[in-house]
């Protein structure tokens, strides 16, 4: 493999040629660096509603307990503790368990990007990527469900 | 208002949030159109079969068809051959093609003065603008083994997404290299400012088996979700994971 092909001419030669955006890298990130973090237990934020009626915060506004959303794999509640509008920790207070769960991932590289994976099952999806032709009734399913939604 | 097109052998949907002239989203689709008829390898008189047997001199070809070429040839390059267009002596460039027609039907929308959309060709993602005031693009991946299923949910925002899965038409991504199908992986998606790179880097990575996720992040900068042959996650480069919306308020 080469390291030395983004310096190389032809590189730079056909990038330029194919999209301008290409030369701007983005997402370079911090490597999950944030992953290495233990996720804060909130103390006394389990004050857990099983409605669907909405969150509620429990300690302040720093700890704000979801609701529970009914998910592709069963039901998942989680409480997200801020500080200021930055989140610090996602704790799952409830997420699929047996088979639904079990088919899904089996492991996670740590367990606060276990919580961020299980918490973003719940949120609002726009489009799917990996979708082929075997799942275009699901894409067209799950677009007319968002379309419905406004 | 959601469109779809029929091309290249996959659906094309296109979500747009905002005024869009008829005849820029037109030639958006046409762009794959023209894509499909020049590159489809199934063709025997497509100009990639032509330039494939020799019948068409490379020098005489046109200008879309050298610079995927070109394009091929320089990821061929940096994977040191384990990305490679030709197969069987004979030039196949679906590996490039559809992320690379996206791309450019994205900047066709983007140079027509249509600013908020999300293009999907067929599983690869690419999204400009926004769904709507104050949220950004959220893409789910979908599980390498139930299609009704989803990893996860990304923010996108205005960026491309591409996944490879084992669940793929072919069924096989092979390293080019030894011909040999990559079992390392189930899924990989890649998260790229550029859909012909996420597109290209997801096969690549796939096939190129524990190895691939650093180096798609440590030469292109790409972001890399993978989930191995056994279901576990890493990821390479930084993820923002979408948050459930209702309920939650900071």
């Amino acid at each position: 493999m080469s390291r030395k092909w983004q310096g190389t001419a032809m590189f730079a030669v056909i990038m330029a040629g194919v999209s301008a955006t290409v030369a701007g890298r983005m997402l370079i990130g911090t490597g999950g660096n944030d992953a290495t973090a233990s996720p804060t237990a909130p103390a006394g934020s389990s004050s857990s509603s099983n409605d669907s009626s909405g969150g509620s915060s429990t300690s302040a506004g720093d700890t704000v307990t979801g609701a529970v959303e009914q998910t592709r794999f069963g039901a998942v509640q989680v409480s997200v503790t801020f500080s200021g509008s930055k989140i610090t920790a996602v704790t799952t207070l409830q997420a699929p368990s047996g088979s639904g769960r079990d088919e899904m991932l089996t492991q996670y590289a740590t367990p606060l990007l276990e919580q961020e994976v299980i918490a973003s099952q719940s949120a609002r999806v726009d489009t799917i990527s990996g979708a082929t032709y075997t799942s275009e009734g699901y894409l067209a399913s799950v677009q007319s469900a968002l379309d419905a939604h406004g | 208002m959601n469109l779809t097109h029929e091309a290249m052998g996959t659906v094309v949907s296109l979500d747009l949030r905002c005024e869009a002239p008829q005849s820029v989203v037109a030639r958006a689709f046409e762009i794959f159109d023209e894509a499909d008829a020049r590159f489809s390898p199934f063709r025997p008189e497509s100009e990639l079969a032509r330039v494939s047997r020799g019948a068409l001199p490379r020098g005489d070809a046109s200008a879309e068809l050298l610079e995927v070429l070109e394009l091929a040839d320089a990821f061929d390059r940096a994977s040191g051959g384990v990305f490679s267009v030709w197969r069987d002596g004979a030039l196949d460039a679906n590996g490039v093609v559809k992320g690379w027609a996206a791309q450019r039907a994205a900047d066709a929308l983007r140079d027509g003065g249509v600013t908020d959309f999300c293009l999907n060709a067929g599983g690869d993602v690419i999204a400009r603008g926004v769904p709507a005031p104050g949220r950004r693009w959220q893409a789910g991946i979908r599980h390498p083994e139930h299609a009704e299923r989803l990893i996860g949910v990304v923010v996108l925002g205005e960026a491309a997404l591409a996944t490879s899965g084992g669940y793929e038409r072919g069924a096989h991504i092979v390293d080019a290299r030894t011909g040999a199908a990559s079992d390392h992986w189930s899924s990989i998606s890649v998260i790229d400012t550029d859909l012909t790179v996420a597109d290209v880097l997801a096969t690549t990575v796939f096939a190129m088996g524990a190895d691939g996720p650093a180096w798609a992040h440590e030469e292109f900068g790409s972001t890399v979700i993978a989930v191995d042959a056994g279901g576990g996650l890493s990821v390479s480069g930084h993820v923002e994971w979408a948050r459930p919306e209702r309920g939650l308020h900071g």
